[in-house]
């Protein structure tokens, strides 16, 4: 894995973009640096310009002002566009779309194929890939007859079979059921562990806890760029967006509507549960 | 290819009541519910809606209008160009003239509390929340007795959510209608179904009153799915040695039951 | 339902057949279908049945899907049968004044349905034994020549993938469609003409919509992996000629060879 053996960096700097025939611009100026094995949560409002702002990374958009440095080379040159894009993978909202090939193997194979690397390495990736993901029992399925869940291990499958040393996941859990939810999530955990930046766009609250680093896009800006519970009054921002908190924060807002004072670590189930031991024996 | 969805399975829905058919990924609850407006017809057994089978041809014929199926991500079957020519579809299938149609329209719209303006939108231009309250419109309409709905907050953000479901048991409320809501969602279960029924692999694992089933965390997980929140921190609260006098089902009960304690022992 | 749907009748198993290279069975088959179609005399006939049983028996799928592949033809070869042994002149076998068969027309009929049912086994063979994804990989290969006269191999095999892999996806989104406007009363079996085609709008729109918007981003998915028209990509199964290939293809030359000696002498 040479390219995270050299470290990675994602460099935006005044990012502006407004789709084409649009009068507002979607991002108005997002300035930020990411790291290598970072695992960062993107959150917001609908229509905030999170699903812009990964495109954006991955260049699959292009900024009409600003710059995207993925190890140090603009990507809104082609040639380098060329270079990096191995090195920073995406997956969409709806992977279903993203997906090729009428067999899981070949379609995990795709993006290896491109990058037209002997037999002999792109077999070894897509094995690595399958396994790393845990969809062997998958792969001589076609991608239709996938349940949702397995589509979206899959397309995340494709992705890492690029070895990117950059991940990015447009609200990879939103439509599972929370077994599935739980196993993507211990997937990209593990894909962090060994050194892969991951960004993800999710909206729910006991998700973004477990993150390093916090990300808040409101009306086309990073309003909020820090570790997720280092501040008291992110809880309320984060609720303010009308994202899904899920039940530890609503249960803190209600108690705190009563006129309980919660200590603010309390943010997850343990905690919580901790807190409320010490508090009623 | 052909494969058994579904198990043996007995159900008795009652008029005007809301019930929860939950699972996870592959329990066969889609299919189970589609089998209430005709749509599929059981190989084995039957499936009586209002008093008469499905598989009586005039009554099947009729069935569609008579039970309103509310498919997941109904954004993909917008063809029209305005919210008022999508709700007179179904309308217009029904033969009626467009005096009465423009009313029903009218009506299904304040029934969602969508304000009247909004029929002259383009579908793809309004919010998520009000598209999907527009497209509930649209099977409120030819005015149903029992409402199917399957996944009917998926992709929606939790505002949203609450609005659409708020509405629905506003619905059940005043007009008697039967809701059938399909989800996987404990929460959704525990903020508004009076029964609930689980399904896992096809098979009909327990039908009960909401409160008995969303209390066994056993059973959900069995089922493949996650309690409501407010149980689960109740469970562990009593493996911890604290027992609550009663079980909350959602965050709002927890939080009342927590915050009279906190304030009790505060007092002490 | 429609989510049975295979395109193509591919049959998994283990067998020579199956692992030879899909170049050398669409080789095989050419040369096979000429043996059969040349075939003139009565041992010619017989050398070329062995041959196709053979390699039938070698694809290690069972008889009863050979059988099945024939069926839907019958009619066909009914009809062929009987129009080939009526309208050949010659000594009469029966003769009612208004038909005549003759004995050189059912002999000639006889042939004739014995070669298309050969010819149905033989391209049942492969069609059996390889993947529409093999299929079209051989095809990509076998064309590449053509490349360099500017024609656009390789996007045109990629074009079959993408079909092969969406057209299910389709099905079922047509199917989804059909029960939601169902449900909603949408009447299209009944009334006239102009009604029907009317009928048709809640469906066509709506797919057609969604089939724009799977295109947008499936392009936009090919290019996050690297996909660029034109470039030259690696296969992570390429095609090779084995030993085995060789003696097929080999073998199938002796076949055609033997008829064709049959046929000239």
């Amino acid at each position: 894995m040479n390219s995270i053996e050299r470290g990675f960096s994602l460099e935006i700097k005044d990012v502006w973009y407004r789709y084409p025939g649009a009068d507002d611009e979607v991002i108005k100026g997002v300035s930020t640096t990411v790291g290598q094995g970072e695992l960062i949560a993107l959150t917001g409002a609908g229509r905030a310009g999170k699903s812009t702002l990964a495109r954006l990374m991955a260049g699959v958009l292009l900024p009409f002002s600003g710059q995207i440095l993925v190890n140090g080379l603009d990507n809104t040159d082609e040639e380098n566009r060329e270079k990096t894009r191995p090195h920073v993978g995406i997956v969409f909202q709806n992977p279903d779309n993203q997906l090729v090939a009428a067999r899981v193997e070949e379609d995990v194979a795709f993006g290896p194929e491109n990058l037209n690397l002997p037999s002999c390495e792109v077999q070894r990736r897509v094995d690595e890939a399958i396994e790393e993901v845990g969809i062997n029992h998958l792969r001589e399925r076609p991608p239709h007859l996938l349940s949702g869940g397995e589509r979206q291990l899959l397309a995340i499958t494709g992705s890492i079979a690029m070895r990117p040393s950059c991940l990015i996941l447009d609200e990879p859990t939103a439509m599972l059921d929370p077994l599935n939810q739980h196993n993507i999530l211990k997937v990209l955990e593990r894909l962090a562990r060994k050194g892969t930046t991951i960004i993800i766009i999710t909206s729910a609250w006991n998700e973004l806890i477990q993150f390093d680093r916090l990300w808040i896009c409101r009306d086309g800006k990073l309003i909020f760029d820090d570790t997720p519970s280092k501040q008291p009054g992110n809880l309320k921002t984060i609720r303010g967006l009308g994202t899904n908190t899920g039940g530890t924060a609503e249960l803190a807002f209600a108690l705190q509507e009563q006129g309980v004072d919660l200590p603010p670590e309390a943010v997850t189930m343990n905690e919580m549960v901790k807190y409320l031991c010490r508090a009623l024996r | 290819m052909e494969m058994t969805a579904l198990k043996d399975i007995k159900l008795n829905i009652f008029p005007g009541e809301f019930l929860v058919v939950a699972g996870s990924t592959g329990s066969g609850k889609s299919t189970l519910v589609q089998h209430f407006n005709g749509l599929l017809l059981p190989t084995n057994g039957r499936v009586k809606v209002l008093g008469k089978d499905t598989t009586d041809k005039k009554h099947r014929n009729e069935l569609w209008r008579l039970v309103g199926m509310f498919f997941q991500f109904p954004e993909c079957q917008f063809f029209n160009a305005t919210v008022y020519d999508d709700i007179a579809f179904g309308l217009r299938n029904l033969n009626l003239d467009e005096k009465t149609i423009a009313r029903r329209i009218r009506e299904a719209l304040a029934i969602m509390g969508l304000p009247d303006e909004v029929k002259f939108a383009h579908p793809g231009k309004l919010s998520d929340g009000t598209r999907r309250l527009a497209a509930m419109a649209g099977t409120l309409a030819p005015r149903p007795k029992i409402l199917v709905l399957d996944e009917p907050g998926a992709g929606l953000g939790p505002k949203d959510k609450k609005i659409v479901f708020d509405r629905l048991q506003c619905l059940q409320k005043s007009s008697g209608v039967t809701i059938i809501l399909v989800t996987h969602d404990m929460e959704d279960a525990a903020a508004y179904a009076e029964r609930v029924a689980l399904l896992k692999g096809g098979q009909l694992l327990r039908v009960d009153k909401a409160r008995h089933i969303l209390a066994d965390t056993g059973v959900l997980r069995e089922a493949g799915l996650r309690p409501p929140y407010a149980v689960e921190l109740a469970d562990r609260l009593r493996q911890e040695g604290i027992h609550l006098p009663s079980m909350p089902l959602t965050v709002a009960d927890a939080a009342k039951l927590l915050g009279s304690l906190l304030k009790q022992k505060a007092g002490d | 339902m429609l989510d049975g749907i295979n395109p193509g009748q591919y049959i998994p198993a283990d067998s020579l057949i199956h692992r030879m290279d899909p170049r050398a069975k669409l080789i095989v088959t050419v040369i096979s279908v000429l043996a059969v179609i040349l075939a003139s005399s009565l041992s010619a006939l017989l050398v070329v049945l062995i041959w196709s049983v053979l390699v039938a028996r070698m694809s290690g799928i069972k008889a009863v899907f050979y059988w099945r592949s024939l069926k839907p033809l019958w009619v066909l070869l009914l009809f062929s049968f009987f129009f080939r042994a009526c309208f050949t002149p010659g000594k009469p076998f029966i003769d009612t004044g208004f038909l005549m068969i003759s004995y050189e027309g059912i002999i000639s009929a006889g042939w004739l349905v014995w070669k298309l049912a050969l010819l149905v086994l033989t391209s049942a063979v492969v069609t059996f034994t390889t993947t529409p994804l093999q299929l079209t990989a051989a095809l990509e290969q076998m064309l590449m020549p053509l490349a360099r006269i500017g024609l656009p191999v390789r996007e045109m095999s990629m074009m079959v993938n993408l079909a092969l892999r969406f057209i299910p996806t389709l099905f079922q989104e047509t199917r989804l469609l059909f029960m939601a406007q169902w449900s909603r009363g949408a009447a299209f079996t009944r009334g006239r003409i102009t009604d029907r085609l009317k009928g048709l709008v809640p469906f066509i729109v709506p797919l057609l919509t969604n089939v724009y918007q799977r295109a947008d981003e499936l392009a936009l998915g090919m290019e996050t992996r690297c996909y660029r028209v034109g470039a030259v990509r690696s296969r992570m199964k390429p095609l090779q000629f084995k030993p085995l290939d060789v003696v097929a293809v080999l073998s199938s030359n002796l076949v055609l060879v033997f008829v064709l000696v049959q046929r000239l002498g």
